[in-house]
């Protein structure tokens, strides 16, 4: 990271106040993104992340100061995140390494009661920060009311601010992820890690990389000539969006791979370069070694109007950022212990209604119970409640090229809107994969549409980092029937149905998790558990299992107007027997809103509505 | 299709002195072939192994005279000299074959032919044997044979694969072949760590595996040429052509266009989809004996025809590196009389610099190897042997390299922070000597490639 000393600090102040002072004209935009969770301020949006919040709120008591994490360019702040304090983590600027290189510590915040409180907090914050803070902006948040204002020689002014919509923070960016891998021979020892990897890192610090863009062939060179090769027609003065194909389409985050290119040969035309016949030193001496596979896989986060000149060097700075979680990793390893290293993995994390990328690295062979601490440690230090997994593995980022074809769908209700006057939706929280009939190979055509309501539960659960199983096969499902005594061992391989109470079993069982179960005796009625379906959504946000009459399904949220009575329910139909269609899968109602004369009037329905461990990261 | 050869009429000049009586005059064609024409950079006779002595005693007197059967060649010298040339070549050049003078056609006798073709067939499977210095890219090879007195020159040649034999327009022309010029300086710096049974193994096989992994990395790598990547098919020219106007880098700015350029190479080695990285299932846990730390920063350069394509200049400063590389490790491995050394040692190897000697009437320099003590006549001596070139002192460029015996401007990454460390808690850090392995010089270099070549021309 480059370290931004009290000049260039004066020289953003310089900026800030240049486009206040033009803000009469047009207004300048600070943009406040992510921060809804943080603080409550005025938005005229019924968000699902209202819950959220809400919890998040409670957690940050009056006092509580922190930084916080965006990206400048072009006279327009982006505020995407914070980051606390924390007793074992003291410096704020310590989690750049986490976050996407170009997104830099942009100023603090404080829940403190008074201005001049949050002043007084602000500039010890600065000191702390050690002059790492690009941009001068604190935000306050007093009884509710977030201000932002601007420290303009130690006095404070404020600005106005709007807030952005992650499709917003989507367009305005554009995404590098960059890859390196190298295997070293390292003593095991910290000293020797750090050995180890001080060649690469020196030359990654003295420039001698490139990258190489594959998607276009475009070669990046030397942080410091800038220098842009490859692709005719692209030069260091182009527009990082320029390298796109096509515009931007709003939904998706644009991602384009760079892979690392170490330089093997010196600059040459300095007269400092003075060619050395090579020589060979052969040391003798026993010592533990370790030959260890050192993956780095990092992200930049690039304003789409930057040049393409600047690439290189940001894209160093990541590096260098993964260097850094890669050596914290072994060091720690070889000192805890020595026998079990094991190549550090990098994962890459958008929690839901983020726009930040957190990043971590996780020994391959730490079971997830085991990274417990660390998890902890990246919630608390990104300002993250202890409520909900955010951390697990699992729960990564996918990157296109990551997403398997041909597999489920995920999230196939995103973007249905159930049309129910002044309701309140509530859908369930985080991902599922949708499962149905004749998946995998299986004719289950008629009689598995309860075992696929089951996968597409279980798939939550794994989506959601709570468990590492797999996604259950019905013979697995039957197996599990059998062996608890709940079915005789006939069941194995028979096309019989099963019930909710059969899928709660299952839960229990293979995941530890408790249902609760609810009951209608008429479709009618199912009509009436709208406040309690609802509550569900919020609390535990996992898909319900209905079953009744012969038909099974899955609901994934509800709408519902308290006054009214109106409601409709959000149902995922297993019994779709197509193709990973999304527009067939829309369009004729496979997943979709249905109002309450869905159910069958005279059927008796059964809900399995399983419960989150609340509480578990 | 009509490929054809040029050579410099300097080389014919060459030539003429040479005009047996009886039998041949053999050597070795050098230079750089390409689909359409190969180009003849230099034509080095090979001395008869033993009369090598009686030629220095009496200087003065003509070569002429001495001329061979071709059945008195010796397919073993022939291969082992080719060999030792190819040692001094930049890379991208290579034995393209051989060349007779002699008042007879070699191909009107059915017998000779065939012993050419057996000839041509060992310094092949020779220069195979180490494939880092390489046999050219074509399986076709070059038979020049020259009549002086009738001032004939006729070329054919050989498919070695098949069994095709052609004739080929050899042009001796006015204007010299424009070679343009290629220079990189490598940043070595390997690192290695060796396991006990790797340890106890012997140098040279350790240097070997050291050659082949460094082999590894830079044939892998990325090349560009002035900072630009180029389009693999694209002519090394248009580098130029797109530089005119901005600083260019030509030699002299004297804008004749057929001034030879002087541009720079870099290597990038990729760090993603490398060859060395399988999907690992673990930390492989070692006991470590030692370190091998291989550093220094060797001078390449190499030398392309005019219509050469990005790619074939890309392989070739590569080849170039590979081929100094090895060079060098192979010639201190021969030169290395082997003790073990005692435990708990650091060992220096030091192993012969570069220098270049300057071709007469072109810019191409080859290369010699110097040992430490050595100085840049050793390079003349090598010139007159084995490329039958009298030089003088200043052709030989003797500071491309310099040596780095004291380990000066050195760094020992990979090593030294650990090491100090252990140094400095141990006193008895002055106890460790560092045993620099010299040769004793020319001589004993000189001795070993005389007995080699007594020893293989005996069989």
């Amino acid at each position: 990271m480059t370290k931004k000393n009290w000049e260039s600090l004066i020289h953003d102040t310089r900026l800030s106040a240049s486009y206040t002072s033009c803000s009469a004209v047009n207004p300048a935009r600070t943009i406040l993104n992510s921060l809804q969770e943080v603080i409550k301020f005025d938005r005229t949006t019924s968000q699902p992340s209202l819950r959220h919040k809400s919890f998040r709120l409670k957690q940050l008591d009056d006092g509580v100061v922190g930084g916080l994490f965006g990206h400048f360019h072009d006279g327009t702040l982006v505020v995407q995140g914070i980051g606390i304090q924390t007793d074992s983590n003291p410096s704020v600027s310590s989690f750049l390494k986490n976050v996407p290189s170009e997104v830099e510590l942009c100023g603090g915040f404080t829940t403190g009661d008074k201005v001049e409180e949050a002043q007084h907090c602000f500039s010890q914050f600065i000191l702390q920060s050690e002059g790492k803070v690009a941009f001068p902006l604190l935000l306050s948040c007093v009884k509710n009311e977030l201000k932002a204002h601007f420290l303009l020689d130690g006095s404070i002014s404020g600005v106005k601010y709007s807030t952005a919509t992650n499709a917003q923070i989507a367009s305005a960016f554009i995404y590098f992820r960059t890859k390196a891998e190298f295997v070293i021979d390292a003593e095991t020892t910290q000293q020797g890690i750090k050995v180890a990897l001080a060649n690469f890192r020196q030359k990654v610090l003295s420039n001698d990389v490139a990258f190489l863009l594959p998607s276009n062939r475009l070669f990046l060179m030397g942080a410091t000539s800038q220098k842009v090769s490859g692709v005719p027609g692209i030069t260091a003065d182009h527009k990082i969006k320029d390298l796109l194909d096509s515009e931007h389409d709003n939904k998706e985050y644009d991602i384009l791979l760079a892979h690392m290119h170490l330089k093997g040969t010196k600059e040459q035309g300095k007269e400092y370069v003075q060619s050395i016949a090579p020589l060979l030193r052969h040391v003798r001496r026993s010592f533990e070694t370790a030959n260890i596979v050192v993956k780095i896989d990092v992200l930049s986060q690039v304003h789409r109007n930057a040049k393409v000149g600047s690439l290189c060097n940001v894209l160093s700075k990541s590096v260098l950022c993964g260097l850094r979680l890669v050596e914290e990793s072994l060091s720690h390893q070889v000192s805890s212990d020595k026998q079990n290293i094991s190549n550090p993995e990098m994962y890459h994390f958008l929690p839901v209604q983020s726009s930040l990328f957190i990043s971590a690295m996780y020994p391959k062979s730490s079971s997830d119970a085991n990274l417990k601490r660390q998890r902890e440690l990246l919630h608390q230090s990104f300002g993250y409640a202890l409520d909900q997994p955010l951390f697990r593995r699992s729960q990564s980022y996918k990157f296109p090229e990551e997403r398997a074809s041909g597999g489920p769908l995920t999230n196939p209700h995103e973007g249905l809107n159930s049309g129910v006057k002044e309701g309140q939706a509530s859908v369930v929280k985080g991902l599922y994969s949708y499962h149905h009939y004749m998946q995998d190979r299986f004719d289950d055509n008629g009689w598995g549409c309860a075992y696929r309501s089951l996968q597409t539960i279980v798939s939550w659960f794994r989506l959601q980092g709570y468990t590492e199983i797999n996604v259950p096969t019905h013979k697995q499902i039957q197996e599990c029937l059998v062996k608890i005594g709940d079915k005789p061992s006939s069941f194995v391989g028979s096309r019989k149905w099963i019930g909710s109470t059969e899928v709660s079993f299952v839960l229990e069982t293979m995941l530890g998790v408790t249902s609760k179960i609810l009951t209608a005796s008429t479709g009618e009625e199912v009509g009436s558990l709208g406040s309690e379906l609802a509550y569900h959504f919020q609390t535990h946000g996992t898909p319900i299992m209905i079953g009744g009459g012969v038909l099974a399904h899955t609901i994934i949220g509800v709408d519902f107007n308290r006054s009214t009575g109106e409601i409709k329910f959000l149902i995922l139909d297993p019994h779709y027997t197509g193709g990973e269609d999304i527009a067939t899968i829309t369009s004729k109602g496979w997943v979709g809103w249905k109002d309450n004369k869905f159910w069958t009037k005279n059927a008796f329905y059964n809900l399995c509505l399983p419960l989150r461990p609340i509480g578990d990261i | 299709m009509g490929k054809s050869v040029v050579a410099d009429e300097q080389l014919w000049s060459y030539c003429k002195q040479y005009s047996p009586a009886k039998g041949y005059v053999i050597g070795l064609v050098l230079g750089q072939c390409s689909k359409a024409i190969d180009y003849v950079v230099h034509l080095a006779r090979i001395p008869p192994p033993d009369s090598s002595k009686d030629e220095k005693d009496d200087e003065q007197k003509p070569k002429t005279a001495k001329g061979l059967l071709l059945p008195e060649i010796k397919e073993s010298w022939v291969a082992n000299h080719a060999c030792d040339v190819t040692r001094m070549l930049p890379g991208g050049m290579w034995v393209l074959g051989l060349f007779l003078i002699g008042q007879n056609d070699p191909f009107e006798s059915q017998q000779n032919a065939s012993r050419l073709r057996s000839i041509l067939r060992h310094v092949r499977t020779e220069l195979q044997k180490n494939s880092l210095y390489g046999d050219s890219p074509s399986s076709e090879k070059l038979i020049l044979h020259l009549n002086i007195q009738k001032n004939l020159v006729a070329c054919r040649s050989v498919d070695l694969d098949g069994s095709g034999i052609r004739p080929i327009d050899w042009k001796f022309q006015k204007n010299p072949v424009v070679w343009n010029q290629i220079e990189c300086i490598l940043d070595l710096n390997y690192v290695k760590h060796l396991s006990q049974e790797e340890s106890s193994k012997q140098l040279r096989n350790q240097l070997e595996a050291l050659v082949k992994a460094v082999n590894g990395q830079i044939n892998e790598s990325v090349c560009t040429l002035s900072d630009e990547l180029m389009d693999p098919e694209d002519l090394v020219e248009n580098i130029f052509k797109n530089q005119k106007g901005k600083s260019s880098k030509k030699k002299n700015a004297k804008g004749s266009g057929d001034e030879p350029y002087i541009l720079s190479a870099s290597l990038y080695m990729p760090m993603v989809g490398g060859v060395d990285i399988k999907t690992p299932s673990g930390v492989k846990l070692n006991k470590g004996a030692g370190i091998m730390n291989f550093t220094g920063s060797p001078v390449s350069r190499v030398f392309v025809h005019q219509k050469a394509t990005v790619d074939e200049a890309c392989k070739a400063v590569k080849q170039d590196i590979m081929r100094s590389i090895a060079t060098r490790l192979h010639m201190h491995a021969d030169s290395l009389v082997e003790e073990d050394p005692p435990e708990d040692q650091e060992t220096l190897h030091d192993p012969p610099r570069r220098v270049m000697i300057k071709l007469p009437s072109t810019n191409v320099t080859f290369s010699d190897y110097i040992f430490p003590g050595e100085g840049p006549e050793e390079a003349l001596v090598s010139a007159e042997e084995l490329l039958d070139l009298k030089l003088e002192l200043e052709d030989v460029e003797k500071d491309v390299e310099i040596s780095a015996d004291s380990g000066v401007g050195l760094e020992w990454s990979g090593i030294e922070p650990s090491d100090k460390s252990r140094l400095d808690a141990a006193p008895s850090q002055e106890k460790t000597s560092y045993v620099i392995f010299i040769c004793i010089g020319a001589l004993v270099a000189a001795l070993i490639a005389i007995l080699l070549q007594l020893l293989s021309s005996s069989k």
